[in-house]
């Protein structure tokens, strides 16, 4: 909305810009239009030329004045002087040749002008007045007696104070009163060469045309001077003449200072830029002579070093153009001569100078004042323009960067902008945005109550910065500095995500497990992200707990407690995972290993079960060296440990890690309570893979077998599976696994046999017979034996013992008061905690209980007695079993004096028919009546058997003929109790 | 409307800013191709006048030419004139002077156009390292502005010397066993020149025809290094520039005694412009002179009508009074730029640097027998070699005077005059009251002796009095007093 509104604001402001532009461009235009059609510049420059070209005309007009009229009317002084001659000539008897060479008339006449002379310097008011006479003869032409005055200020008129005699007789400027000056010099003493000829020129033009009146043969001079130090002079001469002949020259001289004074460049040009160039040229008014100049052109034309040529100019009609410097030119030309002189072919002009551009300059300066003017009007109507415009469009801008930079969780404020439109869109706006806060801080607020462990981040690639729930802060571990209002800067909530690789979340929508990287906790989070057009959303939850709750539960599943080794199913899980995946992974040379702790029974029964399960642990600590990498290890079972290794370069260094574990175990001490140290031993079996077989279940079976076939031949050392040993000893071996299953899973029952009394025919006990449900091992027998061949008897008695009370308690109800028998196996005692549990757990029944016991060695008698004293204290009675056969014989019956004596079957068979055995059991009836031991017989299965036995006294019977053994607890045939009880 | 206005308003000031830049830039700064114009109005004559215009010229042609800046020179042909003009365009109304940009001037004509605000202070134009490059002394002299403000750069100094007409001499000294040496104070010349006047009287049967034997200009040096070395200044100057008259009889008699007494009895004079000009017509044969004026010591006499006859002299250090320390007056003029404009005052710094800068002030200053103003330039050795090495003839007699004035500058107490309000009027009235009292006189002892035909000893007794002295002294005090608190 923000954002229409500017574009909008932005052409209005262009619009103004440009309307306003045109407007002043327009108004440009027309100022230029206006003024070339009033005739532009040219007409300036017209006006320009002209009035130069007047100034100069002018200044000539005066300066032509000056010289003419002024200076160079020597005529009144001309006839005064000559008089004067004339008189003094006369007054002397002189002629006009004695002029030459006397000096003393010379003096004399110059003595009686000097006063003219003077009025003539001061009435020309030039810078000198001079005579030039004769008086040192033809052969000196440079000496002549003379007077010179000057007037260093010819304007002011001071008298004689201010004159100073250059040339003449010193008693002339004492009479005078006139001071001499430095250059002083008694006579005119001319070694300048220039002055020579003019003179001489003077003369000769005189003498060549003798009808010519004296301002006539009048003649201007080039600059010159008297004396090699004094001033630049330029002098007007004629000659005195009589009769033809030149005695005398009379002259002005204009000091060249005196001369500039006269020519006021800076009348030219307010900047003084002009100049004026005195000069001479002939008839041809092409190429002039510069006599001297004025202002800047002096550097040109001073001394008349340079000539000037002059061409028609291109930059104005009326002026000329020096084709060397460049300078224009107004030439005015003085006539000095008159047209009847001999001097009228030199010309002299007065040239006004000035350089184009300084001339022009004005007009020049107003072509650029008007260029500029027009260029600079129009830069300022830009840039009124613009700023207009961006006073229109910048409180608006302001308005939308003000809004721009905000975060959403500020409130707006926008500052007046002092345009009433625009304060209303600015109300209406923060209007909306204290509305849209009030809603959205509700909504905050009651997630903030529930206290969920739940961060929102709200992702925009176009902003700078992240929105961020607080709580994403500390479930992220970020750093609460960079955490500002609700925002995170982009670039650190980048660069977390791509340190964390997390920058998928943001590309699209994706779940994900992390776990934070804290050094203090840890912590797992969920990620959930949303991705849309131009944001993502991102949903942070805390599973911390659940993961800790999954990871605990996962161990305790996958690892056995006691040794923090793998238990079986997870070992067998992992191992056939990576089986499966044996192809792709690449896997060779592995091994499943196995074990077996040889002395863990020892151990228990000598020590107690805390020090074999330290036997355990330490074992399963040697065992779990095998590491991690590329090996599993497992407690299979109470003394079994597996690993499975892998990834061996051969199988040489897998046996050769077996072996280090070998001696690991070896090294590996337990001390036990009375002092000694028992290494930990256990046999091992390795099985190849993939040699020896490919699948789990074939691998842990051939390393069960070698490891079997170890421990059967040599204890304490392991074996590699061998498949011909496997083929001869499998059943066997099968067996034993049978046996430990049947163990492990407590697989037997028991079938209760009646044991009747002979007396009333009543069940007087039953005897609890095992029944093995495996369906491999379903003999009673196979199981003894098995049992026997692997050490697993006292297994079997416990078994035996927990099994028949447990079922004793089952069938409690139909049992009643009747006795139950247990066969008890030989030498074998029930461990003490299994007693005691026992004994908790049925003390009860345990007086309703007969164990029988069979004597099978000779030397075992003690442990009998031991067992008979053991059950009797659990006031448990005694039977003798198997009586008659094998080792239960007389003695025991002796020893142990139990309370039945049960009369082994081979001599209950046929007993009716043989006399032998009748007596045999009347002795024995005969030997336990008095002492109390009753008198059981097995294996009855006839009537005559039961009849002779019943004649015989016997107390109770038992066998098929009187019942089967039975799952459940039966009654006997009520036609075999009306038999016992007929038989008497 | 209001755009309208706006641009109506941007177009107006857009062209007065645009008349602003073509019209200004021409005043900002120097510019080759529009040389600006300065007119330079010196009192410079002869030799001098030519020098400065040959250097004017040089430098417009080549530093003038590369900067901008175009010299007009013009001379009014003496130091009088000069100071004509000056007081001249001083009288004027302030709009309707018209100053040259630079122009050679006193002190005290620096110090009473300054007061008027009409000089740039050259410490504008002027850095500490550049000025440091010349003789101290003549800075100083210079700092006559406000604050000490340098309102005057020396351009040629010079100090007094003496010189000796020794072919006309030589005869008188050897008859009358005088030396040179007699001539090393102000009473040896005093009594040198009565016996000089007693011997040329004798040379005729006609009394009273002996001829002067010195003549000297600048009075008003004489008076003030005088009395300054007598131990009395005419004049206390407190720090405002205001003096009040300090003038001690005694001194004044004693400078009364040595020239005006002398004068009136014919043993000095002063009839030409200069005393070179009386030395030049044999009215005098020995001078005290500027040590600038060199170039206008006679090498030639001409006595009246006579063919001139050549001359040798002798240049000597100016006398002292006797017993006092030697002095020697320090003067030359320099010259001030006037207030114009910032392009006018640069351009006209830009041609004082050039001008004084060793090189063309030593050319300047040899032909005229001036001394250069920049120490490295002030050795016999360095003026040397810039004749040399520029091919400028040195003469005899201006070698003389720059090597008697060297020597002088080197190893006496430099002089100058007190600065102060109306200092300038003050010099006229000391120099005129002097000399037009002694020409005065002399005219009347003259005729007084033609009249009564009287002895010239009981014609000047008549004058040589204590009254006269008196009356003179008391005249001159009270016009000096009068003057030095005009406004």
């Amino acid at each position: 909305m923000i954002e229409v509104i500017i574009m909008k604001k932005r052409s209005i402001s262009t619009k103004l810009a440009v309307l306003m532009v045109a407007v002043a461009l327009l108004q440009g235009i027309l100022f230029l239009t206006v003024f070339s059609i009033n005739g532009g510049f040219g007409y300036l420059r017209k006006n320009i030329a002209t009035s130069f070209d007047n100034i100069a005309s002018s200044r000539a007009s005066s300066l032509e004045h000056i010289m003419l009229d002024s200076w160079v009317n020597l005529d009144d002084y001309t006839d005064e002087i000559q008089k004067t001659i004339d008189q003094q000539l006369t007054l002397g008897n002189h002629t006009i040749e004695d002029l030459a060479d006397n000096r003393i008339l010379n003096n004399q006449i110059l003595d009686q002008v000097s006063a003219s002379l003077i009025d003539l310097l001061r009435e020309k008011s030039t810078t000198e007045a001079y005579l030039i006479l004769g008086g040192y003869g033809e052969e000196a032409d440079a000496i002549h007696c003379g007077l010179r005055f000057r007037d260093l200020d010819p304007t002011i008129n001071g008298g004689t104070k201010d004159l100073m005699m250059e040339t003449g007789s010193n008693s002339i400027a004492r009479k005078n009163n006139i001071t001499l000056d430095s250059f002083w010099t008694s006579r005119f003493n001319n070694s300048n060469d220039y002055l020579m000829q003019y003179f001489s020129r003077i003369r000769q033009t005189a003498e060549e045309n003798p009808s010519y009146s004296a301002s006539e043969l009048g003649c201007w001079s080039n600059l010159y001077r008297w004396a090699p130090n004094d001033m630049q002079m330029i002098t007007y001469a004629v000659p005195l003449m009589s009769d033809g002949t030149v005695y005398g020259i009379l002259g002005i001289s204009v000091s060249v200072s005196y001369l500039e004074t006269l020519l006021p460049y800076q009348e030219l040009d307010q900047d003084g830029y002009g100049s004026y160039v005195l000069a001479s040229t002939d008839t041809s008014r092409q190429i002039y002579a510069p006599l001297l100049s004025t202002g800047i052109a002096n550097i040109y034309y001073s001394d008349g070093a340079k000539e000037l040529v002059l061409k028609n100019s291109t930059e104005a009609s009326s002026l000329r153009k020096d084709t060397d410097t460049g300078l224009l030119g107004s030439v005015q030309e003085l006539n000095l001569y008159r047209r009847t002189s001999p001097y009228r072919d030199e010309k002299w002009a007065l040239i006004a100078m000035e350089a184009n551009e300084n001339l022009f300059s004005v007009s020049n300066q107003l072509n650029v004042s008007v260029a500029l003017a027009f260029i600079i009007s129009i830069l300022i109507g830009i840039f009124f323009a613009l700023i207009g415009s961006y006073y229109f469009g910048s409180p608006i801008k302001k308005m939308a960067n003000t809004l721009r930079s905000m975060r959403p969780e500020d409130e707006i404020k926008l500052p007046s902008t002092r345009i009433t439109e625009l304060d209303e869109l600015s109300n209406a706006i923060m209007t909306l945005n204290l509305d849209v806060r009030e809603n959205a801080s509700k909504l905050s607020q009651i997630i903030g109550l529930m206290d969920l462990p739940l961060g929102v981040i709200e992702y925009r690639s176009s902003s700078s910065s992240v929105f961020c729930t607080e709580k994403v802060v500390t479930l992220l571990s970020l750093k609460p500095e960079q955490y500002q209002k609700g925002y995170m800067k982009r670039c650190y909530f980048e660069d977390f995500f791509q340190r964390n690789e997390l920058l998928e979340l943001l590309a699209k929508s994706d779940e994900i497990d992390f776990c934070t990287e804290n050094m203090l906790t840890q912590r797992w989070v969920h990620f959930k992200s949303l991705v849309k057009a131009d944001r993502t959303l991102i949903a942070v939850t805390d599973i911390t707990q659940d993961m800790y709750e999954r990871q605990k539960m996962e161990y305790e599943r996958d690892y056995d407690i006691l040794t923090h080794l793998l238990n079986r199913r997870a070992f067998k899980r992992k191992v056939k995972a990576i089986l499966t995946d044996s192809e792709t992974m690449k896997l060779q040379n592995g091994a499943m290993l196995m074990w077996d702790l040889d002395n863990l029974k020892y151990i228990n029964d000598s020590y107690g079960h805390d020090f074999g399960d330290q036997y355990i642990q330490k074992a399963a600590w040697v065992f779990g060296r095998l590491g991690s990498v590329n090996a599993l290890v497992a407690r299979i079972s109470g003394d079994e440990f597996m690993a499975f290794i892998m990834n061996y370069e051969t199988k040489e260094e897998i046996l050769k890690r077996m072996q280090t574990i070998t001696d690991g175990l070896y090294n590996t001490k337990l001390i036990v309570p009375d002092g000694n140290e028992i290494s930990i031993r256990a046999s091992g079996g390795i099985a190849w893979f993939p040699d020896d077989g490919g699948t789990y279940e074939e691998l842990h079976r051939y390393a069960d077998f070698a490891m079997y076939d170890a421990k059967n031949t040599a204890k304490g050392a392991y074996k590699e599976f061998n498949h011909k040993i496997f083929d001869r000893d499998y059943l066997l071996f099968k067996g034993r696994e049978d046996l430990n299953r049947l163990i492990e899973n407590k697989a037997v029952e028991y079938a209760f046999q009646p044991i009747v009394s002979a007396a009333d025919g009543q069940v007087y006990a039953y005897e609890a017979l095992m029944r093995p449900t495996l369906e491999t091992l379903r003999s009673p027998a196979d199981v003894i034996r098995l049992a026997r061949a692997q050490s697993k008897l006292r297994d079997i008695e416990i078994l035996t013992f927990t099994q028949v009370l447990a079922a004793y308690q089952q069938h409690k109800k139909e049992i009643g008061h009747r006795k139950i028998f247990i066969n008890s196996i030989p030498d074998q005692i029930l461990p003490s905690d299994v007693l005691t549990q026992l004994r908790a757990e049925y003390s009860e029944y345990f007086r309703q209980m007969v164990v029988e016991i069979i004597e099978t060695e000779q030397g075992d008698m003690d442990l009998m007695d031991y067992k008979h004293q053991l059950f009797e204290e659990l006031g448990a009675l005694t039977a003798i079993d198997d009586f008659g056969s094998g080792y239960s014989s007389e003695s025991s019956l002796l020893n142990l004096r139990p309370s039945y004596v049960k009369i082994d079957l081979t001599i209950v068979r046929d007993i009716h028919i043989d006399k032998d055995r009748q007596s045999l059991i009347h002795n024995l009836v005969s030997y336990c009546k008095p002492r109390n031991i009753k008198v059981i017989a097995e294996g009855v299965e006839t009537f005559e058997e039961m009849e002779t036995l019943i004649q015989l006294q016997v107390d109770y019977l038992q066998g098929y003929y009187l019942g089967r053994p039975c799952r459940e607890i039966r009654e006997i045939d009520s036609k075999i109790t009306h038999e016992i009880i007929k038989g008497h | 409307m209001m755009k309208k206005n706006i641009i109506c308003l941007s177009g107006l000031t857009a062209f007065f800013l645009a008349s602003c830049l073509t019209g200004c830039q021409r005043k900002d700064q120097l510019d080759p191709n529009n040389p600006v114009t300065i007119s330079v109005l010196t009192y410079y004559n002869g030799a001098q006048q030519i020098a400065f215009d040959e250097l004017v010229k040089e430098f417009n042609k080549t530093i003038g030419a590369k900067k901008g800046i175009f010299v007009e020179a013009s001379t009014s042909g003496d130091l009088t004139e000069l100071s004509n003009t000056l007081d001249f365009e001083l009288s004027k109304d302030a709009a309707q002077r018209e100053l040259p940009d630079i122009f050679s001037c006193y002190a005290t004509t620096a110090y009473s156009f300054d007061k008027e605000g009409l000089l740039a202070n050259l410490n504008e134009y002027f850095s500490e390292e550049e000025l440091a490059e010349y003789i101290d002394a003549y800075i100083e002299e210079g700092k006559v502005g406000t604050d000490d403000a340098l309102l005057f750069l020396p351009v040629a100094k010079s100090t007094e010397v003496m010189t000796l007409n020794k072919t006309d001499w030589e005869p008188f000294a050897q008859e009358t066993g005088i030396t040179p040496d007699d001539l090393t104070t102000w009473e040896g010349v005093t009594a040198s020149a009565q016996k000089y006047y007693e011997w040329t009287d004798a040379q005729t049967p006609a009394p009273n025809d002996g001829k002067a034997m010195f003549g000297r200009d600048a009075i008003s040096n004489f008076i003030i290094a005088g009395t300054h070395q007598l131990g009395f200044d005419l004049f206390e100057v407190d720090s405002n520039r205001k003096a009040t008259v300090t003038m001690n009889e005694d001194a004044l008699r004693k400078i009364w005694d040595n020239y005006y007494v002398p004068y009136i009895s014919g043993y000095f004079t002063s009839t030409g412009r200069f005393a070179s000009d009386d030395m030049k017509t044999g009215n005098i044969i020995l001078m005290v002179g500027s040590s600038s004026g060199a170039t206008y010591v006679p090498t030639e006499v001409t006595v009246d009508d006579e063919e001139p006859y050549a001359i040798e002299t002798v240049t000597m250090a100016v006398p002292d009074f006797a017993g006092c320390s030697s002095i020697a007056i320090q003067q030359g003029a320099g010259m001030t730029i006037s207030k114009s404009d910032s392009l006018h005052e640069k351009a006209s710094a830009e041609f004082l640097k050039w001008f004084t800068d060793t090189d063309a002030n030593t050319r300047f200053t040899i032909v005229s027998s001036y001394l250069p103003v920049k120490k490295e330039a002030n050795s016999m050795e360095a003026i040397e070699k810039a004749a040399q090495d520029n091919s400028l003839a040195l003469n005899k007699t201006t070698k003389d005077s720059i090597e008697v004035s060297l020597e002088e500058c080197s190893s006496r107490e430099l002089v100058t005059s007190q600065v102060f309000d109306n200092s300038g009027s003050c010099r006229t009235i000391i120099n005129d009251a002097l000399l037009d009292k002694a020409a005065e006189d002399r005219e009347a002892v003259k005729n007084l002796i033609s009249a009564n035909g009287g002895t010239l000893k009981e014609a000047v007794a008549q004058y040589d009095t204590n009254e006269n002295f008196s009356d003179w002294y008391q005249t001159l005090k009270t016009k000096l007093e009068e003057t030095v608190i005009l406004d």
